[in-house]
């Protein structure tokens, strides 16, 4: 590579849509974010899954555990892992978690059944704060005039 | 505006410091605590080049320095300013080519710097520290864990509205690393790129942006197309255009800034803007000119708008551009050749290649439009050493393509509406 500023951004992120899933990232090893309660609007469940330990929970932001929570996880969980899918690509998921990555990685239920999983309590403060802190890029102002930084970016 | 002959050749120099730059650069991959003495010989070839400018003495001295392991941070603010100054002159020295070959003069305006946000200087303080640890750690050797803590500093630097352009910056570069961490499982880390957003980053924690004032103008912007720049946490959007109003006629840049979250992308991008986006998504689709009243003109030619144009009459973007001046040069804080953005008409078979990479996935330009292609108006970029056109517009046979010509119809089809549903999520849960 001969001494380029701008490489081709990725490829395009599948689209997908916010309204079960608001957040999900992959962080500190884990993939994490935040589903949408089917029943309750202004309930939201937190989740996590850790790829080196298969450590994994799910609780909402009260710190009520999901009910739904069984040794493969719960539908929550499953949720979040597709939308990672879809936002991230299955190979990346799968390297991101510690699988090789021609790992079969299409849905939730592939990646999970080639782990072995661990319920591990966990408080949902810090994915929860994460969220909190993703959703203020929503309302963060910017300054008007052309922004010559973002030179670096393509669209 | 017309490209009268082919841009072929690159000026004398620009690759001589390129050298020097890559001999900085393998510093800021290996680390600053692992130099060897080839390191340090590139350190004082860098040095050496700078001898009877402003920075001769004070680099030579930091060069000294880091070769004791001394590491303090103004060191590195003077690396890093060296490394911009290379890039500076190999901007000057392209953009005079470009010039030369443009049926245009050149303008040589000299611009001070300005001071920066007077409450940001603890904040800028933090920044200056974690560059500087990155550069001694080395950009082949980071784990997440040198990453992660400093998102708390950028949030500081993005809820100050007037470092906008260093926390865009920041929050890309931080986004990238995250995504290669650790580095030592990646062989190819990209270098140039990573060493060229640390020295911007670390310049704009010493100078900031000139502060302009504008004239009010009332009048037409041809539209000419549009560039958009983004990544997880930003969008930025210009409408190039020429604005017609009883002064006369001169190229103009509308700009569009947003934060935003990595969801919202294509042309989910225009909801971030509000109102404005409507008309000139409007007037790209049916290729006429955007009328307003009241808008503020900067020095820099950046238009803004104050409020939403309306939607006039048919435009001809390759009539509008006809013998315009340039825009005017960079401040000298942003003259670094991936900020060269000039618009150029040239024709179809000038034989200069095309700018892919800046083009979105779902562009207008398609195999179809090239093939009966006859005139481009687009943007000269220069990257990895040779000049490409970023194309906005393209005159065919039969019709005229414009960027951005299709959003407005992608977005009346999408029911996705993602900005909405997490704006009503934080409206829930950040004030619950």
């Amino acid at each position: 590579m001969k001494s380029k500023s701008v490489i081709a951004s990725r490829q395009a992120m599948g689209l997908r849509t916010v309204k079960k899933v608001p957040f999900v990232e992959l962080r500190a090893g884990r993939i994490q974010g935040v589903i949408s309660s089917g029943s309750d609007l202004d309930r939201v469940y937190v989740a996590f899954l850790e790829g080196t330990t298969g450590n994994f929970y799910c609780s909402t932001n009260n710190n009520r555990v999901c009910g739904g929570m069984g040794r493969d996880g719960c539908k929550h969980l499953h949720q979040l892992i597709d939308e990672a899918i879809l936002q991230f690509s299955g190979p990346i998921v799968a390297t991101y978690l510690g699988l090789a990555a021609d790992a079969k990685s299409e849905t939730a239920y592939e990646l999970t059944s080639q782990m072995s999983l661990n319920m591990c309590k966990e408080s949902p403060g810090v994915v929860f704060s994460r969220f909190l802190s993703y959703l203020r890029y929503c309302e963060l102002e910017a300054a008007k005039g052309s922004m010559v930084e973002m030179d670096w970016f393509t669209s | 505006m017309i490209l009268s002959e082919q841009i072929k050749e690159i000026p004398n120099g620009v690759s001589e410091a390129n050298k020097l730059i890559d001999g900085l650069d393998e510093c800021l991959r290996l680390g600053f605590a692992r130099l060897t003495t080839e390191q340090h010989a590139s350190l004082a070839e860098l040095a050496a080049t700078f001898v009877g400018s402003p920075l001769e003495a004070p680099l030579s001295e930091a060069v000294a320095a880091v070769a004791r392991s001394e590491f303090l941070v103004r060191h590195f603010c003077l690396l890093a300013s060296a490394r911009a100054a290379l890039q500076g002159a190999q901007y000057d020295a392209l953009r005079n080519m470009l010039h030369h070959g443009l049926e245009a003069p050149s303008d040589q305006e000299e611009r001070g710097f300005s001071t920066l946000p007077s409450n940001a200087a603890e904040v800028l303080s933090s920044v200056q520290q974690w560059l500087m640890e990155l550069a001694i750690t080395g950009f082949q050797h980071l784990e997440e864990a040198a990453v992660a803590p400093f998102v708390a500093t950028l949030e500081n630097v993005q809820a100050n509205v007037e470092l906008t352009g260093l926390a865009s910056l920041l929050t890309g570069f931080v986004n990238e690393l995250l995504r290669f961490m650790p580095s030592d499982r990646h062989p190819n880390l990209p270098m140039f790129r990573w060493s060229d957003l640390w020295t911007a980053s670390f310049v704009r924690t010493q100078h900031g942006t000139v502060p302009l004032s504008g004239v009010e103008v009332s009048g037409t912007v041809t539209p000419l197309g549009i560039d958009v720049r983004s990544h997880e946490n930003f969008a930025a959007v210009t409408v190039f255009g020429v604005l017609q109003d009883s002064v006369g006629s001169r190229l103009v840049r509308i700009p569009l800034n947003a934060y935003k979250v990595d969801v919202i992308q294509g042309s989910e991008i225009w909801d971030l803007f509000g109102e404005v986006s409507d008309s000139i998504l409007k007037a790209l689709e049916s290729k006429k000119v955007l009328q307003f009243a009241r808008a503020e003109l900067l020095p820099n030619q950046d238009l803004l708008l104050r409020s939403n144009p309306e939607v006039g009459q048919a435009a001809d973007p390759f009539k509008a551009i006809d013998s315009l001046p340039p825009l005017p040069a960079l401040p000298p804080i942003a003259r670094h050749p991936v900020h060269l953005a000039e618009v150029v008409l040239v024709q179809a078979d000038a034989g200069i290649p095309i700018d892919g990479e800046r083009l979105p996935s779902d562009t207008e330009f398609n195999e179809k439009v090239w093939k009966g292609a006859k005139q481009i108006i687009g943007l000269m970029r220069f990257d990895g050493e040779e000049w490409r056109l970023q194309p906005l517009c393209v005159k065919t046979e039969k019709s005229t393509v414009i960027s951005g010509e299709s959003i407005a119809k992608a977005r009346s089809k999408s029911k996705s509406k993602t900005l909405a549903t997490l704006r009503e999520r934080s409206g829930k849960l950040l004030r619950a």
